[in-house]
């Protein structure tokens, strides 16, 4: 009897779990469905205006990152979050595939000759998805969010606006810029304290979308007084209400997929799909595995399922990425390399092209610096072509210090191209004498891990589409200020000083000054003679080892066609209004 | 009885405390915060200076409360959470951690549920006939099976499946928990969403079930009072059916009990190959994002699952066999 019973027991445990679970997947209480199921307002849906939804039926995309939130300046900011947004909100202008500006919500951005104002004409009859306009009056209650030091971390890329200074002192962030202005209803004018001839890039920072202040401070009517985590909380930025993006987000449905549906009022006429489906991927494999199953039409996949998804039918295609992968050469007082002469020797012993040519199969690209823009010249740059004599011969005239091994730190150890780099890198260094120590940023056992303990780390570097922005790391004043404390490892103290973004600790004034020059001039060929100027420090001095630009594989169902690709796979949807699918 | 399930619920209390220190600590001792990646993420935006970079990285190292040494950090998140319940706010999307992971516990539930019913409806059978058929031919082949499932890393297993049966015979989904595009609840297309993963996560723990019964029969089996049975006239069916099965069923209790963080820890990887939308992507995504929050959250739930687990399991096994003494 006790026997049966403890049978009976077991069945009666299982039963109710499962009982349990699809009782609450299935029928959950309404506190639970909103949590995991959330849906907006019907009046969201309200006033078309003779748009219509196009035939090409439901897209389904891959999530290559999981989504947060719709708060542009949450500090998440993941691939999921970017892609949603692109999808609800939209931009003044935005870089395209090429780098170059693409204007969306703006009809035009321009300089005055000394670089100091900067005018935003926005293009006639804007509109909301609820077919309310979109004004200047916008775009300057989005700046307030994003210039605000208590909600943005972004909040510094606007220092040199006329005001700001005083502005982001607070206490009120409600009232106007003095900087900021909106003559009418479609201009916003910038005036800047120094003249910044690519003021447009910071102007085109990915974050910047422009929000509905009404819809906004109806929801939050207080949302100038939150801090970020405050702002962050906020429900609207999990349900938005309206938006002027081509697909407003229609549903969440928690960890499974998010929902869009085909803005009625979206300035570029009428849309191809009638709705637009995120699906979170955790892997390239599970995607490429989808994508063949029918379950998603478009993914990010891997240079190694190019082959096998094009003989199933799928279109396949690259796009180099916009960052580096990049190496820093600690620069600091105590470290071996401060000597150009080993910096540059680590650029000819490792042999980038070729790891270009086999690992990444010559789609990708090893550039020598962070000077991608075509218009700066690179005909006559020493490309540092892999040449091991030269790099034994450059470590021995600096006296290099064979003994002690070079440690190399990698922030994403998980990231197999990096992987694959250092340890070509590691080998091809040692067959010249160089012992390299290679160690996971991110191991929890090792504590070299800890901040300024390496001679070289390797991240993913700075995305680059105006020679400008590479000053943000480089200049002298971009400097840490906080020095390290001494560990046995290094008994000359921590070689890092932290907090500033120039994380190699390199200073060169000639550079600085022309930077600073070339800032200030709208000349267009003065800017390309100043940075290719520039360029030539930076290639002779090595401040940091661009190592290669990988590339973004994407695989798609051979319906969709119009498909513009991305480096940055968060950007991929920027242009979905064009894309078309066969039904 | 009383005595014993206070003290069997104290010594959880302290486990359970002892197992929230553990897990509070290890991830902290990560020598990268999350200050550290959401300062990398921001530089790769660019256009912070050095002065903005530190003072970020002070703030968020204040908002986080990640500035105070550990053990403060630990009284303060143990005091938060038994004054209010609370066990933080998602560094990642700033909703309560809490609701985060209990909103995903649903689908875990009906997988772990039905991945265990699997596991039961195979191996129980598979087991028995193991033993009935001790060394021979088909005891090989069912202790091949159990343990080739067992081998098979489920990340394999699961892609596997979805290529065998959503891509050549495209009978089922790949992934999610239904279909997208459906108007209502449609039973049929979320039974078939489960299909596989449900599988995937039953088949792996198939092994250890089969080898339990089929020792646990053998050894009931050679009992005096089955000889007897037998001796008397008793058919075979009929011994192991209304005698040998039964008993043979007690060691199942505690290994059910045990069973449930096993699955969960295979959870863990099923449901991030068939995009399930549980606990276990959500734990596997905070994670990667060092979202501390919603990992302890995620930790102290499923701890604490498993834990009162087996307190159930001991008080079902003791009410089940009298001859266990509780006092």
């Amino acid at each position: 009897m006790t026997q049966h019973r403890s049978a009976l027991f077991t069945f009666v445990a299982i039963a109710s779990l499962v009982v349990g679970a699809c009782t609450s997947a299935t029928s959950p209480s309404p506190a639970a469905s909103a949590a995991a199921s959330t849906t907006p307002s019907s009046s969201a849906a309200a006033s078309p205006s003779g748009v219509t939804a196009g035939a090409g039926g439901t897209l389904t995309m891959g999530l290559y990152q999981a989504f947060t939130s719709f708060d542009p300046w949450s500090e998440s900011g993941t691939g999921g979050d970017s892609l949603s947004m692109q999808l609800h909100w939209d931009q003044l202008a935005a870089y395209d595939e090429k780098g170059t500006v693409q204007m969306r919500l703006a009809d035009s951005i321009t300089s005055s000759t000394d670089a100091k104002t900067w005018t935003i004409k926005l293009k006639p009859n804007l509109k909301w998805s609820d077919g309310s306009p979109l004004t200047s009056k916008d775009v300057i209650f989005s700046w307030k969010l994003g210039a605000n030091p208590k909600q943005s971390y972004n909040s510094g890329l606007w220092t040199n606006v006329v005001g700001m200074t005083d502005w982001q002192k607070g206490p009120d962030f409600s009232k106007d810029f003095t900087g900021i202005t909106a003559p009418d209803d479609q201009t916003v004018v910038f005036q800047l304290v120094n003249p910044n001839s690519a003021f447009e890039s910071t102007l085109l920072n990915f974050r910047n979308f422009i929000l509905p202040s009404a819809a906004i401070l109806a929801a939050a009517p207080k949302i100038y007084t939150l801090d970020n985590k405050g702002v962050w909380a906020l429900p609207f930025w999990q349900a938005p209400t309206i938006g002027e993006g081509p697909y407003l987000w229609a549903q969440t449905q928690t960890g499974q997929f998010m929902s869009y549906k085909p803005n009625p009022n979206w300035r570029g006429g009428a849309l191809e799909f009638s709705s637009v489906i995120l699906k979170p991927e955790s892997s390239q494999a599970v995607a490429a595995a989808q994508l063949q199953s029918g379950d998603i039409d478009l993914a990010v996949v891997t240079l190694n399922d190019i082959a096998g998804l094009t003989s199933a039918g799928f279109q396949t295609g690259t796009a180099l990425a916009p960052f580096p992968i990049e190496t820093d050469f600690n620069d600091s007082g105590a470290s071996r390399f401060t000597d150009p002469k080993v910096r540059q020797a680590f650029m000819y012993g490792c042999d980038r092209q070729g790891f270009v040519n086999s690992y990444l199969q010559g789609k990708g690209q090893a550039p020598v610096s962070y000077f991608f823009p075509d218009w700066v010249d690179k005909s006559s740059i020493n490309l540092y072509a892999f040449d091991q004599t030269k790099a034994k011969s450059l470590l021995d005239e600096a006296k290099f210090d064979y003994s002690k091994p070079v440690v190399w730190m990698s922030w994403n150890a998980d990231a197999k191209d990096r992987q694959a780099f250092l340890q070509d890198c590691q080998s091809k260094m040692k067959s010249i004498g160089v012992k390299i120590q290679i160690v996971n940023g991110l191991d929890v056992t090792n504590k070299l891990g800890q901040a300024g303990q390496w001679d070289l780390q390797t991240y993913g570097g700075y995305p680059i589409n105006d020679p400008d922005q590479v000053s943000q790391f480089t200049t002298c004043s971009s400097l840490g200020s906080t020095p390290g404390k001494d560990n046995a490892d290094f008994p000359n103290g921590h070689l890092y000083k932290y907090g500033g973004s120039n994380s190699v600790n390199w200073c060169n004034k000639q550079w600085d000054d022309l930077l600073a020059q070339a800032e200030k001039t709208t000349d267009q060929t003065q800017r390309a003679t100043l940075y290719g100027q520039a360029q030539k420090i930076w290639v002779d001095q090595v401040p940091m080892m661009v190592g290669y630009r990988n590339v973004t594989v994407y695989a798609w169902n051979s319906k969709l066609a119009g498909i513009a690709l991305y480096g940055d796979p968060g950007t991929l949807d920027l242009k979905i209004d064009q894309w078309t699918k066969a039904q | 009885m009383g005595r014993w399930l206070l003290r069997r619920l104290i010594v959880t209390l302290i486990t359970f405390i002892g197992f929230t220190v553990i897990v509070f600590t290890l991830m902290r001792l990560s020598p990268v915060s999350p200050v550290d990646l959401m300062l990398f993420n921001l530089r790769q935006q660019g256009g912070l200076s050095a002065v903005d970079m530190q003072r970020i990285h002070d703030d968020l190292a204040k908002q986080l409360g990640l500035d105070l040494p550990i053990p403060i950090q630990y009284v303060i998140w143990l005091k938060t959470f038994i004054t209010s319940g609370s066990l933080g706010y998602s560094f990642n999307t700033g909703r309560p951690s809490i609701d985060m992971v209990v909103e995903r516990m649903p689908p875990t539930l009906l997988l772990l549920g039905s991945a265990l019913i699997i596991e039961l409806v195979i191996g129980i059978p598979l087991g028995i006939l193991a033993a009935l058929r001790r060394n021979r031919r088909l005891d090989y082949l069912i202790s091949s099976f159990g343990l080739s499932v067992v081998a098979i890393p489920s990340f394999f297993l699961g892609l596997s499946a979805i290529y065998i049966f959503s891509v050549k015979l495209a009978i089922l989904p790949a992934s999610g928990m239904f279909t997208p595009s459906r108007k209502s609840f449609d039973a049929i297309d979320w039974l078939r969403h489960l299909i596989l993963p449900a599988f995937v996560l039953g088949l792996a723990g198939v092994g250890p079930i089969l080898r339990y019964v089929r020792t646990s029969i053998l050894e009931t089996l050679g009992k005096e009072y089955l000889v007897t049975a037998r001796a008397k006239g008793l058919t075979v069916t009929a011994t192991v059916v209304r005698h040998a099965f039964p008993n043979a069923l007690l060691p199942l209790i505690t290994y059910v009990g045990l069973q449930v963080g096993l699955l969960m820890a295979g959870a863990f990887i099923t449901e991030s190959v068939f995009s399930w939308p549980g606990m276990g992507t959500l734990a596997l995504n905070a994670i990667q994002s060092k979202d501390y929050p919603v990992i302890q959250a995620f930790a102290v739930i499923v701890g604490g699952l498993v834990l009162l687990g087996n307190v159930f399991a001991d008080l079902a096994y003791a009410i089940a066999d009298p001859r266990i003494r509780l006092e």
